[in-house]
C-alpha cells in the first residue's frame, strides 16, 4: 500500500501500420514533450495503493480520464478533494463526461493540468479513456489499460501469483495485455487537418492490438521501428503452463476473439472476479467478444494429448514438397508434427520457428478485421506460441 | 469408439438465393468413397453449408482434403485448410493454419486426424486466406456425440451424455453466415476486392434466405444447397438448437413465443467448477462470429413461431423484405414421424 | 385476474436535436391520445389474463407481438406460406384483440410484427413490466422485480428502453416511399436523444424521461432493453452495478447467486438487463452508449443514447 504517481501527457504523434500508411493519432505520451504512444503507457498499480494520474494537456482541445470500475475518483483544485463527476457549461450543457485538463493557450485561463486521486480497492484489469469528446478522442487513440494486482500478489510464489488473489482459481505462470481497437484513417486524417468528420461515416480500414496490426502484433515489445506502439501482442507459453490474457476492448466494435489450439477460462469481467461467495461463475469458451468499453481476464493453457516421437501421429505427413507450405515466403511451421522438433521446410521458405514450438492464431473471427484496408493477412491478429518445457525463458511479464 | 473415414473435396460451385440470383462460391463436398476416377467429377459441385462432419467422443476421424480446384476461376491455384474450430488440445499440424503448418494445393491431399474427446457443437472451415475463402462458402457444421449416445434410448440421445440434462427429441443446427454480393461477383471476374468494404446483400441460414429456409424440397430446387432451416416438432418434444456463427456480423436470433435454454456455449457445459449450474435462459440468442450456442426449448402448443433475427434489417433479401435470416419452428400435435438425423 | 388495455396504432411526430419534427408511427394510449414513443408502459401481474386491444389508425394493416413471453402467435401468411406478419393483424381502420397471460415477471417489448424491419423502425414499440405476486405500488417494502428470494429488492426502478431512429426512412415511409436501407442517424434512449433525455416525463409524443433521481443508500433498479436493430453498450461512469437478471431470467435462486458485477454492458437486439446499484454519495453519474457514435447528435457530443442519474442527499 502505497502512494503511486503516475504523470500521463497527453499529446499527437503518429503510428505505423504494416502496409505503410502512417496514422495520425492523439494519445498519452510516457514523458514530456513526447510523442503519444498507441495505447497509453501500461499502469500496473497494487491493491490498496492510492493512485494519483497526472495528465498535462498538449492537445488543441480540452481532454481527460474517466476510470470505469475506480470508485470514488477525486479531482482537487486546491480546494480539497472532490469527486470527479461531469462537467457543464454556463447553459448547462455537457461538455465534459468527467473533470478535465482545458487546452494550452486557453482563453479561460483553464488550468491544462489535473490530478485525478482514487484508491485501487479491487484487483483486476481496467480501462481508462478520454471522457471528453470521446467520440472524436478515444478514437484517436486515447485509451489504455490499468492494472490493478491483488494485495496478496508475489510473483515468487506460484500460488499467489494471481490475478485475484490466493484462492480465486487465478494462478498464472505468465500474462500478457491484448487492448484491441479499429483506425478509421478518414477521422484521423481530418483531425489532423482540423477538416470535420461524418460520424455515421465511420468505416475502419485497420484493427489494432496494442496499438499495431499484423504482423507486427508479433514482433517485440519496443520494436525500434514502431517507436510510438511499445508493446507486442505476441503470447508465449510453455507447455502445460497457465496464460493469463487479459483483453481491453477500447474501439466502438465488439471483437470475437478466437484463440486456437484451446478454450480459455473467462474468470472476470470489468475487473470483477466471477466468484459470488462460495459460487464459482468463470466459463470456458473459444472465442470471447471483447464488448465495446469492457476488459476480460481469461486464462489459457495447452497441454496437447501427448504426441511425440515415441508415440507417434497415426497419419503420415506427405512430402511438404507436394503441400504448401509458407505460401507467402514465410511460415511459422518447424516442419515436424512434434513440439520441439523442426524438420525440413521446402527450399525458398524461411521459417520463423526457433525451437520446434507451435503457434496457434489467435484473432478476430470477424475476417475483414484481420486484414489492412482489406489485404489479408493483417490486423487484429497474433499468436500463442507454445515452446517445449524449460526452453522460453522470460517471457510474459507487464512489467 | 470406431474409425470414421471422410473425404472432402474443396472446390468452387453456384448458389442461388431466394429471387433467383446466382452467386459464385468455394466450398466442399462429400467425396467420401469415392473412386478416385470420379472425384474429380465433383469440381463444381460445392455445397453450402459444407457437408455435415459427425463424430462420437473417442472416435478417431480419418479427414481427408482433397483440392479439387476450382473449375469457375482456373486461373486461381489456391490451396485450403480444415480448421476444427474449437478443437480443444490441437496440434498444427491439424489445425488447418497455412501460416503455422501447411495447406493443400490443386490435386493433393491431406489427412487430418481428429480424436475428439469433449461433445458439443463445433464447426469447420478453411483457414487459407479466411477473409475471403470464410465468406465465399468453405463452412460447415460439426458435432461430437457423447460417447453413450444412443439415438433408440431417450436417456442417451442427449448432447452432452447421460445424467446432464440435455436429452432431446429432435436436433437443428441454425448456422448463420452473411453473403456480399459484390465480393463474389468480383471474385468471379478475376478482381480484387476489398475486404474492408464488406456489405451483405443476404442473410442466412444453414446456407439459404428466407422463404428457401422454410423450403424443405432439396434435390433439384437446391442442388448446392442442401439444408433447409424449418424446425419442425411434436408438441411435448424436447428440441435441440444448434446455434453456429460463421459469419463477420453478430446476431440476435429469437423465436417468437418461445424462450430457450442455453445449455452450452462453444461446447462446453454451463458448469461451475465445483458443479455449479450455471445454465440459464434467453429470449434472445445473441451471437458471435466464432461461436456456437446449443439450446434446448420443450415444443409448446401447436402452431407455426416465426423465427428470426431482431437485427430485422437483416431480414431481406438486396434490399427487399421479407427475406435473410428468418425461419420458422412448426408444432404439431403429435403427427411427425421421428427425425431421420439432424436438421431433417 | 383480469387486465384490459386498449392502444391505438397512430401517425405522430418526435422532436430530435437539430432538426424539425420526424414523423413516426407509434401506439397511443387513448382515441385521442398522441402516438408516443416509446410506447404506452403496460402494467400487469405475472398470471394475469390480459387482454390487449389494438385499434390500428394507419393506412397499413399492424399486429402486435410479445417478445419473450411464453405464447402461441398466429402467424398471418400469404399463398405460398410466406410471412406477411408474425402475429394476427389488426387492418387499417380495424382492431384486433389479443389474449396473453405472461406467466412470469420482467419486463418485455411489445412491437409490431408486421414488416417488423420497417414498423418496428418507425416506432411501433413499447414495454410490458410484468409484476411479481406481492408487488404493491403502494407499499415499497413489497417492491421486488421477481419476487422474495430473487434478491430484487428496490427502492427506485426506472425503465430505459433504447433504440435507432433513421430519419430518411421514416420520411419516406411516410411519403409512401420504399425505406431504404437501414442507416439511422438519431439514438434514442426512452424515445429522445441527450439532452432531451433528462428533460423530465411530459404529455407529448416522447413522455419518458429517461434521467434518474435517488438518494444516496437508496437501491436503484435500472431496466434497460434494447428496441433497437442495433447492439448497444452501456457505461455507468462511477458505479458498479450488478446484474440481476437477463431477458427477464432473474440470475439468482435459493440454490444459487450468477449474479454479477458490471461496469459497462452490451445489449444485443431485442435484450434486456436489471442491474442493481446502491445509490452513491451525491453527485451526477453519467450513463452513455460507449459505441461512441451513439452518443452524438450528428457530428456532436454529447447526443444520443445518453441520460445521468442524479443522486442527493437523503
Amino acid at each position: 500500500m502505497a502512494t503511486r504517481n503516475i504523470n500521463l501527457w497527453a499529446a499527437d504523434g503518429y503510428i505505423s501500420m504494416p502496409d505503410g500508411f502512417s496514422v495520425y493519432i492523439w494519445g498519452f505520451a510516457p514523458s514530456a514533450g513526447a510523442r503519444a504512444q498507441l495505447p497509453a503507457p501500461r499502469i500496473v498499480v497494487n491493491q490498496g495503493d492510492d493512485v494519483k494520474i497526472t495528465l498535462v494537456n498538449g492537445l488543441p482541445e480540452a481532454t481527460s480520464i474517466v476510470f470505469p470500475g475506480q470508485d470514488n475518483v477525486t479531482v482537487d483544485d486546491g480546494t480539497g478533494p472532490r469527486p470527479v463527476g461531469p462537467r457543464f457549461d454556463g447553459s448547462g450543457n455537457l461538455i465534459s463526461l468527467t473533470d478535465f485538463a482545458d487546452y494550452p493557450g486557453n482563453p479561460d485561463g483553464n488550468p491544462t493540468v489535473i490530478t485525478y486521486s482514487f484508491t485501487a480497492f479491487r484487483p483486476g484489469t481496467y480501462i481508462l479513456e478520454s471522457g471528453t469528446n470521446p467520440h472524436k478522442q478515444v478514437h484517436m487513440g486515447l485509451y489504455g489499460a490499468l492494472v490493478v494486482r491483488p494485495a496478496d500478489y508475489d510473483p515468487g510464489v506460484p500460488s499467489r501469483k494471481t490475478a485475484y488473489g490466493e484462492n480465486t482459481g487465478t494462478e498464472f505462470d505468465r500474462e500478457y495485455l491484448l487492448v484491441v481497437s479499429e483506425i478509421d484513417p478518414e477521422l484521423h486524417r481530418a483531425v489532423r487537418l482540423g477538416q470535420p468528420y461524418r460520424i455515421r461515416g465511420y468505416k475502419p480500414r485497420y484493427w489494432t492490438m496494442n496499438g499495431r496490426a499484423a504482423p507486427d502484433t508479433m514482433f517485440p515489445d519496443s520494436a525500434g521501428y514502431l517507436p510510438n506502439q511499445p508493446y507486442s501482442s505476441m503470447i508465449m507459453l510453455e507447455k502445460d503452463e497457465k496464460v493469463l490474457i487479459r483483453y481491453v476492448g477500447a474501439g466502438i466494435e465488439n471483437h470475437p476473439l478466437h484463440p486456437h489450439g484451446n478454450h480459455t477460462r473467462v474468470v472476470a469481467l470489468d475487473g470483477h472476479l466471477l466468484q459470488n461467495g462460495p459460487y464459482n461463475l468463470s466459463y470456458k469458451r473459444f472465442t470471447v467478444l471483447a464488448e465495446a468499453g469492457q476488459t476480460y481476464d481469461q486464462i489459457y493453457t495447452w497441454s496437447g494429448i501427448g504426441y511425440d516421437q515415441t508415440h507417434p501421429i497415426p497419419t503420415t505427413v506427405p512430402n511438404p514438397r507436394n503441400l504448401a507450405v509458407g505460401d507467402a515466403g514465410w511460415t511459422m511451421w518447424s516442419g515436424s508434427p512434434y513440439l520441439g522438433e523442426k524438420k525440413d521446410i521446402p527450399v525458398g521458405v524461411t521459417s520463423f520457428n526457433e525451437l520446434g514450438e507451435y503457434h496457434f492464431m489467435l484473432h478476430s473471427h470477424e475476417e475483414p478485421q484481420i486484414t489492412n484496408w482489406g489485404e489479408f493477412p493483417g490486423g487484429m491478429m497474433t499468436m500463442i506460441a507454445v515452446y517445449p518445457e524449460g526452453t522460453l525463458g522470460n517471457a510474459g511479464t507487464l512489467e | 469408439m470406431a474409425a470414421v473415414e471422410k473425404r472432402f473435396g474443396a472446390t468452387d460451385g453456384h448458389i442461388r438465393m431466394p429471387e433467383g440470383s446466382l452467386h459464385y462460391m468455394f466450398g466442399f463436398v462429400d467425396i467420401t468413397g469415392l473412386p478416385e476416377e470420379e472425384i474429380f467429377g465433383c469440381r463444381g459441385k460445392a455445397q453450402l453449408l459444407g457437408p455435415l462432419l459427425e463424430a462420437k467422443v473417442g472416435d478417431e476421424v480419418y479427414l481427408t482434403l482433397t483440392n479439387l480446384g476450382m473449375p469457375g476461376r482456373p486461373d486461381l491455384d489456391d490451396s485450403h485448410t480444415i480448421h476444427w474450430h474449437g478443437f480443444p488440445n490441437q496440434i498444427p499440424l491439424w489445425d488447418g493454419v497455412p501460416e503455422a503448418s501447411l495447406a493443400i494445393p490443386v490435386g493433393r491431399d491431406f489427412v487430418y486426424y481428429y480424436k475428439p474427446l469433449h461433445p458439443g457443437t463445433y464447426m469447420y472451415h478453411c483457414h487459407f486466406e479466411p477473409v475471403e475463402h470464410i465468406q465465399m462458402g468453405m463452412v460447415g457444421p460439426l458435432l461430437v456425440r457423447p460417447a453413450d449416445f444412443d439415438p433408440d434410448i431417450p436417456a442417451f440421445k442427449t448432447a452432452y451424455g447421460n445424467g446432464t440434462g440435455t436429452e432431446f427429441d429432435r436436433e437443428y443446427f441454425v448456422f448463420l453466415t452473411e453473403l456480399d454480393a459484390k465480393a463474389h461477383h468480383q471474385i468471379a471476374i478475376v478482381q480484387e476486392y476489398d475486404w474492408s468494404e464488406f456489405q451483405p446483400d443476404y442473410w442466412m441460414i444453414n446456407g439459404r434466405a428466407y422463404p428457401d429456409t422454410i423450403n424443405e424440397t432439396n434435390g433439384s430446387v437446391f442442388p448446392n444447397q442442401p439444408y433447409h432451416a424449418r424446425i419442425r416438432a411434436n408438441s411435448g418434444e424436447r428440441i435441440l438448437l444448434r446455434f453456429v456463427n460463421l459469419g463477420y456480423q453478430q446476431h440476435a436470433i429469437q423465436i417468437l413465443g418461445i424462450p430457450l435454454s442455453v445449455i452450452a456455449q462453444d461446447a462446453q457445459r454451463p458448469i461451475g467448477i465445483h458443479g455449479e449450474n450455471l445454465s440459464y435462459r434467453k429470449n434472445v440468442i445473441y451471437i458471435a462470429a466464432g461461436q456456437t450456442i446449443d439450446a434446448l426449448f420443450t415444443a409448446p402448443a401447436p402452431g407455426k413461431y416465426p423465427l428470426f433475427n431482431r437485427n430485422c434489417h437483416k431480414n431481406i433479401n438486396a434490399g427487399t423484405a421479407p427475406g435473410g435470416m428468418v425461419s420458422e419452428a412448426d408444432i404439431f400435435a403429435g403427427t411427425l414421424p421421428p427425425q431421420p438425423g439432424p436438421g431433417q | 385476474m383480469a387486465a384490459n388495455v386498449y392502444l391505438w396504432a397512430k401517425n405522430g411526430t418526435i422532436s430530435l436535436p437539430g432538426i424539425g419534427p420526424v414523423p413516426f408511427w407509434g401506439f397511443a394510449p387513448s382515441a385521442v391520445g398522441v402516438a408516443q414513443l416509446p410506447g404506452p408502459i403496460i402494467e400487469v401481474f405475472q398470471n394475469d389474463s390480459v387482454q390487449v386491444t389494438l385499434n390500428n389508425n394507419l393506412t397499413t394493416p399492424v399486429s402486435i407481438i410479445f417478445s419473450g413471453q411464453e405464447f402461441t402467435p398466429v402467424p398471418v401468411t400469404d399463398g405460398s406460406g410466406l410471412f406477411l406478419s408474425y402475429n394476427q393483424e389488426a387492418p387499417s381502420g380495424g382492431a384486433f384483440s389479443y389474449n396473453i397471460t405472461p406467466n412470469r415477471p420482467g419486463i418485455f417489448l411489445y412491437e409490431s410484427g408486421t414488416s417488423p424491419e420497417k414498423q418496428i423502425q418507425m416506432g411501433l414499440y413499447g414495454v410490458m413490466v410484468v409484476r411479481p405476486p406481492g408487488y404493491d405500488p403502494a407499499i415499497p417494502a413489497t417492491w421486488t422485480a421477481y419476487g422474495s428470494g430473487t434478491g430484487t429488492e428496490y427502492d427506485v426502478e426506472k425503465i430505459l428502453v433504447i433504440g435507432e431512429v433513421d430519419t430518411a426512412m421514416h420520411n419516406a415511409v411516410t411519403a409512401g416511399n420504399p425505406p431504404g436501407t437501414f442507416d439511422p442517424d438519431y439514438f434514442i434512449i426512452n424515445g429522445r436523444s441527450y439532452p432531451d433525455s433528462v428533460a423530465p416525463d411530459n404529455n407529448g409524443s416522447q413522455p419518458y424521461s429517461a434521467g434518474i433521481a435517488a438518494a444516496t443508500g437508496q437501491r436503484v433498479l435500472l431496466r434497460i432493453i434494447n428496441a433497437g436493430f442495433l447492439n448497444h453498450t452501456l457505461r455507468l461512469l462511477g458505479i458498479s452495478p450488478r446484474v440481476l437478471a437477463g431477458d427477464s431470467w432473474p440470475l439468482k435462486s435459493a440454490s444459487l447467486d450468477a449474479t454479477f458485477e458490471k461496469n459497462t454492458i452490451t445489449l444485443g437486439s431485442g435484450q434486456s438487463y436489471d442491474l442493481l446499484f446502491t445509490a452513491p454519495s451525491p453527485n451526477q453519474y453519467v450513463i452513455y452508449d460507449r459505441d461512441l457514435n451513439h452518443a452524438v447528435n450528428g457530428n456532436d457530443f454529447p447526443g444520443g443514447i445518453m441520460t445521468v442519474i442524479n443522486i442527493a442527499n437523503p
